[in-house]
């Protein structure tokens, strides 16, 4: 451990690296109850496919591939939501619609890509080490949206989340909230896929807020673990991907995985009726 | 008992895939009186309901109601194992008077408290709605109705999956609330003996409203109207109501 933070101290890429995962420990923290609670996983799954979708548009037609990479992103969100709130089809549907259509769009501009596809690779499985500075702005300026967020509308989240239907009969903006969740959740996507890819950036926005869940006795409470145990994920991960001489992504979502067993495992069976009586 | 409608809902109908659900229903509800709605599964009951609350849209006829519906649905697809505290819940209740953006006070979660403290769980106020029985979470649910301070209450099967003692009891906190507020209640349940007893006027319901009369002189044939051939079922499986009806 001791020369790990003296190589973090002494090469810049390292750094980088160990503030991306600060970074995406608290940004997944934050978000994963929520996608959790709202049983949205599988749209969080579909907004990273994609994004694939995005990146290989952007080398298509040339242009820097983390607009168009968000804007992918945000489109499949909020497709999948509009053609599912209309109750014609469900949401599972719709993803299973949207994904293959995003994921075939993909490889279509890939495959009219003249020449070689630059990090295609790295963005399908993620390489933290080579984060760079622009990616990290990013990642902050995300990560500050969905604090803000979060912070701001910790009541209407936790009333859309516990029960959407009667949150809005009792007044509460769920439409707002909803779209507003999918926008952070497509940003928080692109900003993590740097660091585990397509593949394995959902372990990051759905492992935590699972885990958190077993010992939370309030939603403040399982946003406060969920945070903690990313946090603790993201660094541990990369020092073992850094020490091993693998790649950090696999090594976080091990850890990720390792959280929730050891948390899963001492959870009781069932719970007591009451247990303060 | 005031005699000016809170409610009117005029020929209103709906239909799903080509089939009535409710055909052409027209009732009007008076300020401060408990109407029950009973009829047999499938019979409309919910979707009526749900037409008042605005939670479905696309219906003909018309629905008129000026003021706040405090509504407790049936037990559904909320988050159960949730980590929320009973009081917060109480609270989603006060939203609209706080308003959005705006912080709960100290003020707002006393009165959380106190509503809670009213519908006899005051003690599992900072506990987590994932422990409460099926009772305690009826009692919830009329407690954050009621921090709505509706005009008019709605309850969705609020006795389904809750024992007899727990029946009885919430029953009579619905009237203790109802008679000191002087607010209107509408009710749909399957216990017939019950329903009979608490409301002032009762409603049979199959698709199409078959009699809106006092409670008092609900007769057999009015039942027998709307429950056809499950009549006899339901009487051998409702002692209270066999006790009365029975003829």
């Amino acid at each position: 451990m001791k020369g790990f933070l003296g190589d973090l101290m002494q090469y810049r890429f390292l750094f980088l690296a160990f503030l991306a995962s600060l970074f995406v420990g608290v940004l997944s923290g934050l978000l994963s109850p929520i996608i959790v609670s709202r049983k949205i996983e599988y749209i969080s799954d579909g907004v990273a496919h994609a994004t694939f979708a995005g990146v290989a548009f952007a080398f298509l037609i040339g242009v820097s591939t983390l607009p168009v990479a968000v804007l992918a992103a945000i489109l499949f969100a909020f497709a999948v939501s509009f053609f599912s709130r209309k109750q014609k089809a469900s949401e599972s549907n719709m993803i299973g619609i949207f994904l293959p259509l995003f994921m075939a769009l993909g490889i279509l501009f890939v495959s009219l890509t003249k020449g070689y596809v630059p990090d295609m690779m790295g963005f399908l499985f993620g390489n933290i080490l080579l984060v760079s500075e622009t990616d990290l702005w990013f990642l902050l300026i995300v990560l500050v949206t969905v604090s803000g967020f979060v912070l701001l509308f910790f009541r209407e989240i936790q009333f859309y989340a516990f029960d959407e239907g009667m949150a809005k009969h009792y007044g509460v903006p769920v439409g707002f909230i909803h779209y507003f969740t999918l926008l952070c959740l497509s940003l928080s996507v692109v900003a993590s896929v740097k660091i585990a890819g397509v593949i394995l950036v959902n372990a990051f926005l759905i492992t935590p807020g699972v885990t958190a869940r077993f010992v939370a006795k309030s939603f403040k409470q399982m946003i406060v673990y969920a945070v903690l145990l990313s946090l603790f994920a993201c660094y541990f991960g990369l020092y073992l991907g850094y020490r091993l001489e693998v790649p950090p992504g696999t090594t976080m979502v091990f850890t990720l995985f390792g959280e929730f067993l050891l948390f899963y495992l001492s959870k009781p069976r069932k719970k007591p009726a009451h247990p303060k009586r | 008992m005031g005699s000016a409608p809170v409610l009117e809902v005029s020929h209103v109908s709906y239909e799903k895939s080509g089939h009535y659900i409710l055909n052409d229903i027209t009732f009007s509800l008076r300020q401060g009186e408990f109407v029950g709605i009973i009829g047999p599964n499938g019979a409309g009951k919910s979707t009526l309901l749900q037409i008042i609350v605005g939670e479905i849209k696309r219906y003909t006829g018309i629905v008129r109601f000026s003021g706040k519906i405090g509504y407790v649905p049936q037990r559904r697809d909320f988050q159960r194992d949730f980590p929320i505290k009973a009081r917060e819940v109480v609270a989603m209740g006060l939203y609209r008077r706080r308003g959005f953006f705006r912080f709960f006070t100290n003020k707002d979660w006393e009165e959380c408290k106190q509503l809670l403290e009213r519908v006899g769980i005051g003690e599992l106020s900072e506990d987590s709605v994932a422990f409460f029985s099926g009772g305690e979470y009826q009692r919830l649910m009329l407690a954050r109705a009621i921090a709505y301070h509706p005009d008019l209450l709605i309850l969705d099967e609020p006795e389904a999956g809750v024992d007899e003692m727990g029946k009885a009891s919430f029953y009579e906190l619905l009237a203790l609330w109802r008679k000191e507020r002087q607010r209107s209640v509408l009710l749909v349940s399957h216990d017939i003996g019950l329903v009979l007893n608490a409301c002032d006027t009762i409603m049979c319901l199959n698709k199409s409203l078959h009699c809106h009369k006092d409670a008092a002189t609900v007769s057999s044939e009015d039942l027998r109207s709307v429950y056809t051939e499950d009549y006899d079922i339901l009487i051998k499986g409702n002692r209270h109501f066999e006790k009365e009806h029975r003829r």
